[in-house]
């Protein structure tokens, strides 16, 4: 017999939590459907589903969802978007899932019927919304970067902690092998310690540096503009932000090291002994107007920028100094590395120097040592990290997997307690940036193009106050994390 | 006296007093002195006629400069755009006007000792060598050539004619790059393995498309002269005076602006010549989502190269990097959060095996870091200061030219500016080579970049890229019809 979408999913998920041993789920009594209601070919307990809704479906958001549909156990079950035509494919890869604009309203609403939330909306929203979801005892899974700003990834990660919930940032190669390799590599002492790191991408891979766009525009039938602003502060809609663009805006993106660094940086992220930043300074390609006459583009990113970081390692030996450069900028060749080598992945890729020797990579490339001829001489260490089934493509069954299970029953490879700090790391250089591009008094002068020193404990720039903005994100009025 | 036959008289009687051995030129006739007396005369033998060619903004302060020395007399001024000469016709209303340098070359050569080239880029070599054939010594803006082949050219005539050169780098007369100099001969720094220059130049857009906002020629400018060695165009907006700087054709982009500046230090502190490799990376421009610009015929808005030096002397291999556009080396530790690196905008540091040093554009500001060092430590002078140190740049040469080829030392002579623009040029050639494309087999409207994230093998002595043969392109530009160095 066939329930109202609604009701269905509800039930199925309110019958199904009776079984799910998760302490983090302190919610409301439970009561037991007869499991001939929700029988039928291909029936999966109500136990072994996990009831998914979706804020953010289209792009990157629609595939997450079928990332999570190919496992059976995930259903997805709502889907949210303030843009009707960004849903159109997921609404029809998922013809029984309720749609909603607003994802405050469709929490109020059907709460009871979601287990998990996927968020993959602009960057500027990200927070507001997981921890939204969060609050409320969902799992999250929630795109990269994991929030907009520094202030927003610390607050992420003590929720994930506190309300108990497996969280996962949707950096997909955390889950591939290439980066258990290289830990392997890395571990088996074959560099030995590790004093540098060099990052890069070819990114951004559209304009940056340019001027804030102008005019006036009717906002589309299909857009509801207040919901895609969300906690940012109202400006007047205008195309040049949507569907994609948004991203070299600083007001909605983060960028290019917002866009790839989650992907370029996991492996020094995740196999070196560091977590917060103690320094950083960053130097970007100047935008021109006209002769002489520097551009003050505030709101766009830069077209290409370089970013150092330092690190104090974990284990107390010295410091780990950290490069990432963007938009077509590469750092300096390996000697070890032949003339016509690719370096890198191509168009990405990482560089650890160590005081043995020296590991090239990249996300989605499998580690090498350097000179490449070294990976004919070595043998490689024995597998010691667990691999993930299905690699960076299992990356969405793991956490559909450890939602199932409840929170601490099942290792992810990219919960908020990892990701959180990662993220504050990688857009610590957009904090630097945006100093960098600060004009002094009366517009002279650039009072932030210096070293900033970094007291992540708490999280404040302690030699140029001025930096500190960058730090949080001023909201609405309406809207908390 | 006309002031037409002024100059005329005056040099060829003081020459017959020089005693330059590159002067193979015509007989001599001696003009009583007395012609030549009044007030504030001097022996004709003491005075340097100096024909300006290019004489608006560099070239007008250039020739200022000489005249400011006391010794020179600018005699003939040269100008493709009347509008440029204006000021300098006012400033010396005597010199005499010309708009193409053959002409003036070819009519007054024999009053001329010495010639100031302070042109596009792209017109040089062709300038400099047309006047060094005639024996004539000459003072060349910076970057001395558009290209490599051009430098090294240049650098031999300069011996096969004997004639004193000097180089428009003047932070090579400046007392920083001496300083700079004591220090890492006295081993204050240790042997230095690795330089980072920086430079917040181009201050114009670069990495644009090519103007379609033709113009008629201003009256003033005889645009085919102007273009000279460059393929022929249709005049555009704004290319004159300045825009030039950042288009191939003519320009030579931010390391042409200031590499002669910026590299200079490093190149004579450590005893540079030429390098072996080269990378380059750019900063891209991306015209629309996923749509990256291509743009071969402008510089890019920043880049930066990596220079490869051979061990020399018993001193390590250098790498040498440079960054322009705004990007910049990373701050080295031993300076301050707060300390400002190299003059701010620009900078030089060096890396030695026992400490760093540093220094701002010209050389100045030369200070060891951490900067508490440079109270500790005191080494003696022993390079000569040139007086007025950069702003003696000028006098230098004049001096120089009248003392004849051989006789006194200049700062930046083309034996030495030569190798140091050839490397700067490097840093141009592996950018174009970046640009470099080939449409794919398969997919005719896609493109293969092969000279991207490559390091580029040079052998100097045959200037040649031995390892991506397209690059060596940009060795030697093909002139238009009708010029040529030689």
């Amino acid at each position: 017999m066939a329930l109202p979408k609604k009701k269905r999913s509800e039930i199925n998920s309110l019958s199904r939590r009776k079984f799910i041993k998760d302490a983090g789920l302190t919610a409301a009594a439970f009561s037991i459907l007869p499991r001939f209601v929700l029988g039928g070919k291909g029936f999966i307990p109500p136990s072994d589903t996990l009831y998914i809704a979706g804020i953010g479906v289209g792009g990157k958001g629609e595939s997450d969802l079928t990332g999570f549909a190919k496992n059976p156990k995930a259903k997805i079950v709502f889907l949210c978007d303030v843009d009707d035509r960004m849903a159109v494919k997921s609404k029809a890869n998922f013809p029984q899932a309720k749609y909603y604009k607003d994802f405050r309203v469709m929490l109020d609403k059907e709460g009871k019927g979601i287990d998990a939330v996927s968020v993959s909306t602009p960057d500027h929203t990200h927070a507001v919304a997981a921890m939204a979801a969060i609050q409320r005892s969902k799992h999250v899974y929630v795109q990269k970067p994991l929030t907009h700003s520094i202030y927003e990834a610390r607050m992420l990660a003590e929720a994930a902690k506190k309300y108990k919930v497996v969280t996962q940032m949707g950096n997909q190669f955390a889950s591939a092998d290439h980066v258990r390799t290289a830990k392997e590599l890395v571990d088996a002492g074959l560099i030995g310690d590790v004093t540098k790191v060099l990052t890069w991408t070819n990114r951004p891979v559209w304009p940056q540096g340019i001027p804030t766009p102008t005019g006036k525009y009717a906002v589309p039938k299909e857009v509801d503009w207040e919901l895609w602003l969300g906690p940012s502060k109202y400006i007047d809609y205008n195309p040049a932000y949507l569907p994609f663009n948004w991203r070299g805006w600083w007001q909605f993106g983060t960028g290019a090291l917002g866009d790839m660094g989650c992907h370029v940086m996991d492996a020094a992220f995740r196999i070196l002994p560091i977590d917060f930043p103690t320094e950083v300074e960053c130097s970007a390609t100047t935008a021109w107007s006209d002769f002489f006459k520097e551009a003050n583009y505030a709101d766009s990113c830069p077209a290409s920028s370089i970013i150092h970081l330092k690190f104090p390692r974990k284990d107390g030996k010295g410091n780990i100094n950290f490069t990432w450069l963007d938009g077509g900028l590469l750092p300096q060749r390996p000697e070890e590395l032949l003339p016509e080598e690719q370096m890198g992945g191509g168009g990405n890729g990482y560089i650890f120097e160590g005081t043995k020797g020296k590991l090239m990579g990249d996300y989605n490339m499998a580690p090498v040592l350097l000179p490449t001829s070294r990976m004919r001489e070595i043998t490689m260490p024995k597998p010691t990290v667990a691999r993930v089934p299905g690699a960076e493509a299992g990356h969405y069954t793991q956490w559909v997997e450890a939602c199932m299970q409840g929170y601490g029953k099942m290792e992810v490879s990219s919960p908020f307690e990892y990701a959180g700090p990662f993220t504050e790391a990688v857009i610590m250089g957009n904090l630097a940036i945006r100093s960098y591009a600060m004009r002094g008094p009366d517009g002279k002068g650039y009072p932030g193009r210096k070293k900033l020193l970094w007291d992540a404990k708490n999280m404040k720039i302690t030699n140029f106050d001025e930096a500190n903005q960058y730090v949080r994100d001023q909201y609405r009025e309406g809207w908390t994390v | 006296m006309k002031e037409k036959t002024t100059p005329s008289a005056d040099s060829i009687s003081r020459r017959k007093f020089i005693s330059t051995a590159g002067l193979t030129a015509s007989a001599f006739t001696i003009v009583p002195r007395f012609v030549l007396g009044g007030a504030g005369y001097k022996a004709p033998s003491d005075i340097l006629y100096v024909a300006g060619i290019g004489v608006g903004g560099k070239g007008e302060s250039d020739i200022a400069n000489f005249a400011k020395s006391g010794k020179a007399e600018i005699t003939y001024l040269c100008d493709v755009d009347d509008r440029r000469a204006a000021k300098s016709v006012a400033a010396f209303p005597k010199a005499k006007y010309f708009k193409d340098y053959r002409m003036l070359l070819d009519k007054e050569h024999k009053n001329i000792d010495a010639v100031s080239v302070s042109t596009p880029d792209h017109n040089h070599a062709v300038q400099a060598m047309a006047a060094m054939q005639l024996g004539k010594h000459v003072y060349v803006q910076k970057p001395l050539t558009h290209d490599i082949y051009e430098a090294r050219m240049l650098t031999e005539a300069a011996k096969k004619y004997k004639v004193v050169t000097q180089m428009g780098n003047q932070g090579a007369s400046g007392d920083g790059v001496r300083q700079l100099t004591e220090w890492y001969n006295a081993g204050t720094i240790g042997d230095v393995h690795t330089v980072y220059v920086w430079t917040n130049r181009p201050v114009w857009p670069q990495g644009i498309a090519w103007s379609d906002k033709t113009v008629p020629v201003p009256k003033e400018l005889d645009w085919d002269l102007w273009l000279g060695t460059a393929p022929y165009k249709e005049f555009v907006e704004k290319i004159v005076p300045f825009n030039w700087r950042g288009w191939w054709d003519y320009g030579t982009g931010a390391l042409g602006d200031m590499a002669c500046h910026l590299v200079e230090p490093p190149f004579r502190v450590l005893g540079l010549n030429y390098p072996i490799d080269v990378t380059a990376s750019v900063g891209s421009v991306y015209v629309d989502e996923f749509k990256r610009g291509y743009f071969p015929e402008s510089c890019p808005p920043s880049s930066h190269i990596i220079l490869t030096f051979p061990a020399r002397n018993g001193k390590p291999p250098v790498k040498l990097h440079w960054m322009d556009g705004g990007i910049q080396p990373e701050r080295p530790d031993e300076l301050d959060a707060n300390e400002q690196m190299g003059d701010g905008g620009n900078g030089v540091i060096f890396v030695g095996t026992k400490g760093k040093m540093m220094c701002g554009t010209y050389g100045a500001l030369p200070s060891l870091i951490p900067t508490a060092r440079n109270k500790e430590v005191s080494v003696p002078q022993t390079i000569k200061r040139v007086p007025n140190g950069a702003n003696g740049h000028y006098a230098q040469w004049v001096e120089a030219c009248i003392a004849g080829y051989g006789k006194m030392e200049v700062s930046s002579p083309f034996e030495i500016a030569g190798p140091l623009t050839e490397t700067i040029l490097m840093g141009n050639l592996a950018i174009r080579s970046h640009d470099i494309r080939r449409p794919k087999q398969d997919k005719p409207n896609e493109f293969d970049y092969p000279g991207r994230n490559i390091k580029l093998l040079w052998d100097g002595s045959n200037m040649k890229i031995t390892n991506f043969d397209d690059a060596n392109q940009f060795v030697k530009r093909e002139y238009r019809t009708g010029w040529k160095l030689s």
